[in-house]
C-alpha cells in the first residue's frame, strides 16, 4: 500500500491531477467483462420470457396461493428497498461527518442505491395481478394506503438519488465528453446531454458543492423513510411475526447492514478489475469499513433479540407457533443459517484487523448479502403460513410455498439487472469521482477549476 | 339383379323413396327419438294459497325428485285454473285463469285481480288446479288446492303499551262467522321475514279474537310507522291468511353512524391530519428537489 | 296508489261490507298488474295454450320499498346487480349483521355449496369456509361457519391503495373487481383468511344469465383480483337472505338489519340484541378492535353431537 502523500506545491498538484485523470477513466470490458455481461443478458433474457408468461397466463406460474399470497417477489423488494439504503449511509452521513477516506467509494454506494431503488420499483409492479391497471394508482390513490406512502417515497427516494448521483458526476461526464476520443457517437452524445454544460468553472463547482449539502441532509430523512414504510406494509397488518412495533428500525438497521456490504463488494470487485485501483480503493479502506459492517452488524443483533427472543420468551398464542417454526420448526435450519452465516460469523471475523483485509471481508461481505436475501425471505413467508384460521378447507398445494421456476427466473433477473446496471455505468462513467478524490487529496481548489479537464 | 337395377334406373320416384327409406331406417336420429319420448320426467306441482290484505295469490312450486333431492325445474308453463280444468266461461268467470313461467327456483305467483273479489263475491270456497301440459321434457301434471275464504280483522288500541287485536272470521253463504280456539300469530313486518310479539301460542277465543302487546322498544319504519300483521296458517284448508297494516310508531330505527373521515373511507375522505401531514411533507421535500433541479439547469449558465 | 286502494275498498264494500279494517299495505302496487291471465280472458276469449306470460315480479328498491316490474326487466337486474359506482351506496338506512350459532351447525355444507354455486365458484375458492375448531387440548371441537365478517373498521379496506375495496353505509364490504390492481394487500391485512385470488382467468360458466360485472354480485369473476364473500346484495336488494342462510337446513345463520333489531334465520325472525344477550353472543377476536358485522352463539347444548367425519359428497383432496 502505497503511502499517500499531500502535494508540496502546485507543479506537484497537477501531476497527481493528472495520474488520477489517467487512472481514473472508464475502461472498456475486457475477457472477463464481457462474459459476465453475457450472462447477465443470458439471466435477464430468461427472466423476461417467464415474466411474458406470467403476463399471459396470471399468476398462476408462481407457486403462490391464497395462504401465501406474497411470496419471494415481495422479499426481493424489501431486499432492494434494503440495499439501496447504503446510497445515503456512506454518501450523505460520511459527507456530513466529513470523513476523510470517502470520496472513492461515494459513487460506487450512490450507483447501488440507483439500481437498487430502480428494481424496487420494478419487481414489486411484477408482484401485481394487474399490471395493466398501475395508472389506477394514480387515478384513485388513497393516502390511508400504505402501499400509496411507499408510492411516494420510492419514488422520491429515487430521485433524490438519481440528483445524488449526477451532481458530483457532472465534472467526470464532461471529462469524458472532452477528453475520451475513439468513442461511438451516441457515447460522446450521450455525455454532452448528462454534462449539463459543465465547462469547468468555478461558479458551476460553488453550485455542486451547494446541491451537495442540500442533498446530504434531504437525502437521510427520503432514505430512512423509504425502509420504514417498506416495513410498515407488514407491520400495519395484524399477522403474528409482522405485528411489531420494532419493524421500522429493525428493517433500517437491516438495510444499513446489508448495504454496507454490497459496498464492500463492490469496492473489491471494482479493484480487483480495474489496474491501478489499489491505489484509490486502498487496504485502509476496506478497514473503516469493516468497522462500519460490524457496528451496524451489532445493532442489527441487538435489534434481532429484540424482535426475536424477547416475544419467544412470552410464546403468546399465535405468535408462538410461528416462532416455535422459525426456531425448531420447519424453517429452522433457514433461520439459524441466517442469523449465524448472516450475522454473527461476520461479526466474529471482522472483529479482527485481520478479518479486516480485503479478501476476508469481500467473503463476509458477501456472507451477509446473501444472508440479507434470506432473512427477508423468513420475514416474508412463515408469517403467510401462519394465519390466524387454521389452514382448513383449501387445497394441499395452498398449505406450502415453494417458489416456481418461473419466480425464481424473475427474481433472478432483477438482480442481474440491477448488477448490469451498475456494470454499465462503471463501464461508461468514471466509479471513482476525480475532483472528490484530489479534493480529499489536498489538491487546492484552483487547481481542480483549472487543470481538471486538460491532458498530460 | 341386373334387370331390377335397370327398372329402377327407370323409375325415378321408386328411387327416391327408396333412399329415403334407406335413410330413415340408418338415421340414428330415427332410433334416438322413441326412447327420449318414453323417458319424460315426473315432476311435482306444490301448491300453496296466501291471503294477503285481501289480495288472494296462489305460489306454485315445480320440481322433480332425483337421489332423494327435490330439484326445482325452471321455465316451465304452468296453466291455473279455477273450479276446473276448462275454458274460461264468460257466465260463471269459471275457467282459466292464466299461465306462469317458473323461475330458477321452479316457483311462480299467481295474483289475482282486484276484481276477482267482486266477481266471486258470493263463493265460500274456491278450489284452483295447476296443471303441466304438453312440456317435451316432463310429463303432463296437475295439483290442486281446495280453500275456505278467510279474513282477519286487525285493530290496535294505544295506550302508554299498543295492543293490537286481529279478529279471525270465516265467509259462509249465512254471513261472516268468527273462528274460535285456532292458533294465530301477530307479528311484526321486518327487513326479513316477520318478528312475533305478544304471548307464545296465541288462541282465538270464543269471538274469534287474538290480543297482544307490541314491545315498547321495538325500532318501527323511518316515517315514524311500524307494521303490523296477523297471520293465521293451515295449508291443508286455508291457506295463509294475512292482513298488515302501518300503525304510528314513535321508536326510529338506529341511524347509522357515519364517520365520514376515517382510514377505511375513500380516497377523499382520508382524515385531515393525515391529508395535511403527507401533503406538507410531499410539498417541502418535493420543493427542494424541485430547487435542485433548478440548480442542476442553471450550471450551464454559469460563464 | 292511494286510487287504487279507495277503489278496491269501495268494491270490497259493495260485496260483502267487511273490509273496513283493511289497509293496503306494501303490495298495493301489485294489484295494479296481477292475474294479468285472467283479464286478458276477460277482453278476449282465446284458447287457454301457452304463451308468453306477463310475469310480474315484486322487487325491493333501495329505499326498501316494493315495485312491481316486468319479468324482462327482472333478469337483467336481478342476475346483474348495480353498476359499479352505484354498488358503493350502501342500502339507506340498513346496517346488516349476522349471527352464526354454533350451537346448530353440524357441518352440513349446504351453506358452502350453494354459495358456491350461486358465485360459479370453482372447487379450490371458498369463500365461506367452515373450519374444525378445538381451543384447547380439554375443549370440545366444534364447527365454525365463517364468512367475510364484513368489518366496521375493516383492516382490508384501510390498506386498499385503489379504493377498489370499500365499506358501504349498510355494513357491507364489497370489491369493484374492474379497479383491484391485485396487490394483495388486503389479503395480508385481513385476519380472517376471508380473502382469495384469481391467480389464472377464472373459468366461467356459458350459461349465466347476465354478463355485465357488478360489485354486487361479484360477477363475472376478473383474473388477477381478490374476491370474497359480499353477503348477497343482489338478493339483499330483492329482500331476500344471502344464500348461505336459505340453504342452512339447521337454522345456523341469522341474517338481518340491527337497526330494526331483528334478525331471521329464514325460518323464525326474532330480535337480534336479545338473541345475543340471551345465547352469549360474541365477536370472533374482538380484540383485534376491527369490529366484524358477524356474531357467534356459543357452542353450548349442541344440537348435534361433534362427528369428525368428512361431510357427504366432500371431495378429498389429495
Amino acid at each position: 500500500m502505497k503511502e499517500i502523500i499531500k502535494p508540496v506545491n502546485e507543479q506537484e498538484a497537477i501531476e497527481m491531477l493528472h495520474r488520477y485523470n489517467e487512472d481514473l477513466l472508464p475502461q472498456k470490458f475486457g475477457m472477463a467483462g464481457k462474459l459476465w455481461v453475457t450472462i447477465l443478458c443470458l439471466v435477464i433474457a430468461i427472466g423476461l420470457y417467464n415474466y411474458f408468461w406470467q403476463l399471459k397466463l396470471g399468476l398462476t406460474v408462481t407457486g403462490l396461493s391464497d395462504t401465501v399470497s406474497w411470496g419471494i417477489y415481495i422479499s426481493n423488494f424489501v431486499f432492494f428497498v434494503a440495499v439501496s439504503l447504503v446510497g445515503s449511509l456512506i454518501t450523505a452521513i460520511l459527507n456530513l461527518l466529513n470523513v476523510s477516506w470517502r470520496a472513492p467509494i461515494t459513487r460506487i454506494s450512490e450507483i447501488i442505491a440507483v439500481s437498487g431503488i430502480m428494481f424496487a420499483g420494478l419487481i414489486i409492479i411484477v408482484d401485481m395481478g394487474r399490471p395493466d391497471r398501475i395508472l389506477n394508482m394514480f387515478l384513485h390513490g388513497r393516502i390511508q394506503s400504505p402501499i400509496v406512502w411507499d408510492v411516494i417515497v420510492v419514488m422520491t427516494y429515487m430521485t433524490i438519488s438519481l440528483l445524488f448521483l449526477i451532481f458530483p458526476l457532472l465534472p467526470g461526464i464532461a471529462f469524458c465528453r472532452d477528453r475520451m476520443t475513439n468513442i461511438p457517437k451516441w457515447q460522446h452524445k450521450m455525455y454532452k446531454i448528462l454534462s449539463f454544460g459543465w465547462t469547468n468553472k468555478k461558479a458551476q463547482y460553488e453550485i455542486v458543492v451547494k446541491a451537495i449539502k442540500i442533498l446530504s441532509v434531504l437525502i437521510i430523512p427520503v432514505a430512512l423513510s423509504i425502509h420504514t414504510v417498506t416495513s410498515w406494509l407488514f407491520a400495519t397488518t395484524y399477522r403474528p411475526g409482522w405485528d411489531s412495533t420494532n419493524f421500522g428500525a429493525y428493517f433500517v438497521a437491516g438495510a444499513f447492514m446489508v448495504g454496507a456490504a454490497a459496498v464492500i463488494a463492490g469496492m473489491f470487485i471494482i479493484r480487483k478489475f480495474y489496474n491501478r485501483y489499489d491505489e484509490y480503493i486502498t487496504d485502509k479502506h476496506f478497514d473503516r469499513m469493516g468497522r462500519m459492517l460490524v457496528l451496524l452488524s451489532f445493532v442489527y443483533l441487538y435489534f434481532t433479540v429484540n424482535e426475536y427472543f424477547i416475544p419467544g420468551y412470552k410464546m403468546k398464542g399465535d405468535e408462538g407457533e410461528h416462532l416455535k417454526e422459525l426456531f425448531v420448526g420447519h424453517y429452522a435450519p433457514m433461520f439459524w443459517m441466517v442469523q449465524i452465516f448472516g450475522m454473527i460469523i461476520p461479526i466474529l471475523v471482522l472483529l479482527f484487523p485481520k478479518g479486516r483485509k480485503p479478501v476476508p471481508i469481500f467473503i463476509m461481505a458477501v456472507f451477509v448479502i446473501i444472508g440479507a436475501w434470506f432473512k427477508r425471505y423468513l420475514i416474508v413467508i412463515p408469517t403467510m403460513l401462519h394465519p390466524f384460521l387454521p389452514l382448513q378447507q383449501i387445497p394441499e398445494a395452498s398449505k406450502h410455498y415453494s417458489a416456481t421456476f418461473a419466480e425464481w427466473s424473475i427474481t433472478g433477473a432483477s438482480l442481474a439487472g440491477a448488477l448490469l446496471v451498475i456494470t454499465l455505468f462503471i463501464r461508461y462513467f468514471p466509479i471513482i469521482s476525480i475532483w472528490e478524490l484530489a479534493e480529499e487529496r489536498g489538491v487546492p481548489h484552483d487547481t481542480i477549476y483549472e487543470h481538471l479537464n486538460e491532458k498530460e | 339383379m341386373t334387370t331390377f337395377f335397370k327398372y329402377l334406373k327407370s323409375k325415378r320416384s321408386l328411387q327416391l323413396m327408396l333412399a329415403l327409406g334407406l335413410f330413415f331406417f340408418l338415421s340414428p336420429r330415427a332410433y334416438a327419438d322413441k326412447p327420449a319420448a318414453a323417458e319424460k320426467t315426473s315432476p311435482t306441482i306444490k301448491l300453496s294459497y296466501k291471503i294477503h290484505n285481501g289480495v288472494k295469490t296462489v305460489k306454485v312450486a315445480v320440481s322433480y325428485k332425483e337421489e332423494k333431492k327435490f330439484i326445482p325445474v325452471g321455465n316451465i308453463i304452468v296453466n291455473l285454473y279455477l273450479g276446473e280444468v276448462k275454458k274460461f266461461d264468460k257466465v260463471s268467470n269459471d275457467g282459466w285463469m292464466g299461465n306462469l313461467v317458473t323461475d330458477d327456483e321452479g316457483e311462480c305467483v299467481f295474483m289475482f285481480p282486484d276484481n276477482f273479489n267482486t266477481l266471486k263475491a258470493n263463493v265460500h270456497s274456491f278450489n284452483f288446479i295447476a296443471s303441466i301440459g304438453s312440456d317435451p321434457k316432463y310429463e303432463d301434471t296437475q295439483e290442486e288446492i281446495t280453500v275456505n275464504d278467510m279474513f282477519i280483522k286487525l285493530a290496535f288500541a294505544k295506550d302508554s303499551l299498543t295492543t293490537v287485536n286481529a279478529k279471525l272470521c270465516k265467509m259462509q253463504d249465512s254471513g261472516m262467522v268468527p273462528v274460535p280456539e285456532t292458533e294465530m300469530k301477530l307479528l311484526v313486518k321486518r327487513a326479513f321475514g316477520a318478528l312475533p310479539f305478544g304471548e307464545d301460542n296465541l288462541t282465538t277465543d270464543a269471538d274469534g279474537l287474538v290480543s297482544g302487546v307490541l314491545p315498547a322498544d321495538l325500532p318501527g319504519n323511518a316515517n315514524k310507522s311500524i307494521t303490523i300483521m296477523a297471520r293465521y296458517e293451515d295449508q291443508e284448508n286455508d291457506g295463509i291468511v294475512e292482513v298488515s297494516q302501518d300503525i304510528p310508531w314513535n321508536i326510529l330505527p338506529r341511524e347509522n353512524k357515519l364517520s365520514q373521515r376515517t382510514l377505511w373511507s375513500s380516497g377523499h375522505n382520508a382524515p385531515v391530519i393525515l391529508v395535511v401531514v403527507t401533503v406538507s411533507l410531499i410539498i417541502l421535500i418535493w420543493g427542494t428537489i424541485s430547487y435542485l433541479v433548478i440548480l442542476l439547469l442553471r450550471i450551464r449558465k454559469q460563464r | 296508489m292511494s286510487q287504487k286502494s279507495e277503489d278496491l275498498e269501495k268494491k270490497d264494500d259493495s260485496a260483502s261490507g267487511r273490509r273496513k279494517f283493511l289497509k293496503l299495505g306494501i303490495l298495493t302496487a301489485g294489484l295494479t298488474i296481477a292475474g294479468g291471465g285472467l283479464q286478458k280472458v276477460l277482453s278476449d276469449e282465446k284458447d287457454p295454450e301457452p304463451k308468453e306470460s306477463g310475469t310480474k315480479i315484486k322487487v325491493m328498491t333501495p329505499d326498501g320499498k316494493l315495485v312491481e316490474v316486468d319479468s324482462t326487466h327482472i333478469k337483467e337486474h336481478d342476475h346483474c346487480g348495480a353498476s359499479r359506482d352505484e354498488s358503493r351506496q350502501g342500502i339507506p338506512g340498513k346496517k346488516y349483521v349476522m349471527v352464526i350459532d354454533l350451537s346448530r351447525c353440524k357441518n352440513a355444507l349446504k351453506c358452502q355449496k350453494s354459495c358456491q354455486k350461486h358465485h360459479f365458484l370453482p372447487e379450490q375458492d371458498k369463500w365461506l369456509k367452515v373450519y374444525k375448531m378445538q381451543d384447547n387440548e380439554e375443549a370440545s371441537p366444534y364447527w365454525m361457519p365463517k364468512p367475510c365478517l364484513h368489518c366496521d373498521k375493516p383492516p382490508c379496506v384501510k390498506v386498499c391503495p385503489v379504493d377498489a375495496t370499500f365499506k358501504r353505509s349498510d355494513g357491507l364490504v364489497l370489491i369493484d373487481n374492474e379497479r383491484c390492481i391485485g396487490c394483495r394487500f388486503c389479503m395480508a391485512a385481513c385476519p380472517y383468511s376471508t380473502r382469495t385470488f384469481n391467480w389464472d382467468e377464472p373459468k366461467q360458466p356459458d350459461n349465466r344469465a347476465c354478463n355485465e360485472y357488478s360489485p354486487e354480485t361479484s360477477n363475472p369473476r376478473k383474473k388477477g383480483t381478490v374476491e370474497k364473500c359480499d353477503f348477497c346484495p343482489d338478493m339483499l336488494k330483492l329482500g331476500k337472505l344471502p344464500h348461505c342462510v336459505t340453504a342452512c337446513p339447521n337454522g345456523v345463520y341469522y341474517f338481518g338489519d340491527a337497526n330494526e333489531d331483528s334478525v331471521c334465520n329464514g325460518d323464525e325472525t326474532v330480535r337480534f340484541r336479545q338473541l345475543l344477550k340471551d345465547k352469549a353472543g360474541y365477536r370472533y377476536m374482538e380484540a383485534l378492535g376491527t369490529e366484524p358485522s358477524v356474531y357467534y352463539l356459543p357452542a353450548s347444548n349442541r344440537l348435534f353431537p361433534f362427528k369428525d367425519a368428512e361431510p357427504e359428497g366432500e371431495e378429498k383432496h389429495s
